[in-house]
């Protein structure tokens, strides 16, 4: 059974539809990810997964358990953790006060959890004391990744990780994603920087237009000329694309 | 060299530490639920009206009702809450300080109403101060002022830094999307931020009463000088309210120290307005405040 699954999502922000019928699934162990041009609701897609807009149709499967529409603060509660593009650690919290806010809502001793984290990212554990807001990009991300880990969640969706980095910060992100899944984590993934992203991922979808347009593994979506014509190449972005929509 | 010690810094420090304790309500409340609450001068008066209706009642030292009168406090502070703010939760911003701002006026007409505007006092007698080392001359009160406030000061840190709840009140500080996203409880945060804000402004208003007296404007009259002092440590910074609100509370009695020549530098009928200008050059020069707070 895939760990989670998006059946037909369609909604948008208030009048506003950005989705038009969205499919995706995400199996155990992969990383999967959402690339495809500006405004083609891939971060709204993953929002939707997360209860941050309402969807009018289609349905969101965590597990096999419905939960489209659940609100965000029961969502973390079913098992999955987003973190978000921006603003995604408490800048004036240390470190270990990041990690112990992700764990809000456990119950159990977590302190095993936190030393998990640290062995994860060491260079975090140097500076547990230290308020996140003072750590480089890359820490930065580890710590919100690290926060997101902290109850362990079924599945971790990650809305453009990189975005705003310079090249040279992209691999170092991409290399704690990497670090993250390794754990056994499945990630679901949104990111503009296609080429990079499919190299690292099990498969991929490409939005457009709030549909899906193309689906495939992340070899396969790099060969494929229509994709990289698209969004690997800065090629033009032509909408007389011969292939049909993907199919989940 | 006494003169200076006994009727300015003392003085000052203990203006200061009742600053400082109502101007972390407003800091918090700043920093958690978004807004600036023009009402936490009145729930610091009606601390104070408690509490002299307690005394009535029990003939007790007002230090010892006033537990009973936090509680109270906190009662009314939490249901204003839940009937006029919450349902505004949602709403813009100006909304909500605008909501505070009726709320004001009402809650000091009920405090009219019910205890009428005549001056009162909680204090039961003319105390006479101690004489150390004979020079220094400090009143019991005022040491029950300034240890009182350090114990619940204390107790502020000890909140905010070692338990969950008050870690969680900082980081919905820091960003209240990111505190719902990660699964922290917003609606128990913004309720103990009224438990710690409306606790605190009684105690505030309570030793103001020990170190004055009673009457109906007391806590409006804190209102400029509290928010001067949270602005000055920074919004949403407890830590700099602190700070903030010892500052403006010296920096007031000291302006009226005859520093150059016999006069007093200003005149005492004045020294209200020194924390309006601490505020106005703050915001002028470090809007953030000394903290690094947050800039609307």
């Amino acid at each position: 059974m895939s760990v989670l699954e998006l059946k037909s999502l369609v909604g948008g922000y208030g009048d506003t539809q950005i989705l038009h019928g969205v499919f995706m699934h995400v199996d155990p162990g992969e990383i999967v990810v959402i690339i495809g041009p500006n405004g083609a609701g891939k971060s709204t897609a993953m929002k939707a997964v997360f209860g941050l807009l309402n969807l009018s149709e289609g349905q969101v499967l965590l597990a096999g358990d419905d939960i489209t529409n659940t609100p965000p603060e029961q969502v973390v509660r079913q098992g999955i953790c987003y973190v978000p593009q921006t603003s995604n650690i408490f800048p004036s919290l240390s470190v270990q006060e990041n990690l112990e806010m992700g764990a809000f809502v456990r119950q159990d001793d977590y302190q095993p959890r936190i030393a998990e984290i640290y062995d994860l990212f060491p260079p975090l554990a140097e500076k547990r004391k230290q308020a996140a807001g003072t750590l480089s990009g890359g820490q930065r991300q580890m710590v919100a990744m690290g926060k997101a880990m902290m109850l362990e969640p079924k599945i971790l969706l990650l809305d453009e990780p990189t975005a705003g980095l310079s090249p040279k910060f992209r691999g170092e992100i991409f290399s704690i994603v990497k670090t993250v899944h390794g754990t056994g984590t499945p990630i679901l993934m949104v990111e503009q920087n296609a080429k990079q992203a499919l190299g690292i991922a099990d498969r991929g979808y490409v939005l457009v237009d709030g549909k899906n347009r193309f689906e495939g593994t992340g070899e396969a979506l790099l060969n494929d000329p229509e994709v990289a014509e698209m969004f690997l190449g800065g090629g033009k972005q032509t909408a007389d694309a011969s292939i049909g929509p993907g199919e989940a | 060299m006494a003169e200076f010690i006994n009727f300015y810094v003392i003085p000052g420090f203990i203006l200061g530490s009742i600053y400082a304790l109502g101007a972390i309500g407003i800091t918090l409340t700043f920093g958690i639920l978004r807004f600036a609450n023009f009402a936490h001068g009145e729930i610091m008066t009606l601390g104070v009206y408690f509490t002299w209706s307690l005394i009535q009642l029990t003939d007790l030292h007002p230090l010892v009702v006033m537990p009973v009168a936090m509680v109270l406090t906190i009662m009314v502070s939490l249901g204003i809450d839940k009937m006029f703010y919450k349902p505004l939760r949602a709403a813009p911003v100006i909304m909500l300080v605008i909501a505070s701002f009726g709320m004001m006026l009402m809650v000091r007409s009920l405090i009219q109403f019910f205890w009428n505007v005549q001056l009162k006092t909680v204090n039961p007698g003319i105390s006479m101060p101690i004489i150390i080392d004979d020079w220094l001359r400090i009143a019991p009160k005022h040491i029950w002022i300034i240890l009182g406030a350090v114990i619940l000061m204390f107790g502020v840190h000890y909140l905010l830094a070692y338990t969950k709840i008050g870690k969680a009140m900082r980081a919905m500080s820091d960003s209240p999307e990111l505190a719902r996203l990660t699964g922290i409880d917003t609606e128990k945060v913004v309720r103990t931020t009224w438990i710690i804000g409306a606790g605190l402004a009684c105690a505030a208003g309570v030793f103001l009463a020990i170190d004055t007296q009673v009457e109906t404007q007391m806590g409006f009259r804190l209102l400029l000088p509290m928010f001067g002092a949270a602005i000055l440590g920074g919004v949403g910074r407890p830590y700099g309210a602190m700070v903030g609100g010892l500052v403006i509370g010296l920096a007031e009695e000291l302006s009226t120290y005859h520093w150059i020549g016999d006069a007093a530098l200003l005149n005492p009928s004045y020294k209200q307005g020194v924390a309006f200008a601490i505020m106005v050059l703050i915001l002028l020069w470090r809007p953030s405040g000394l903290f690094k707070g947050k800039v609307f």
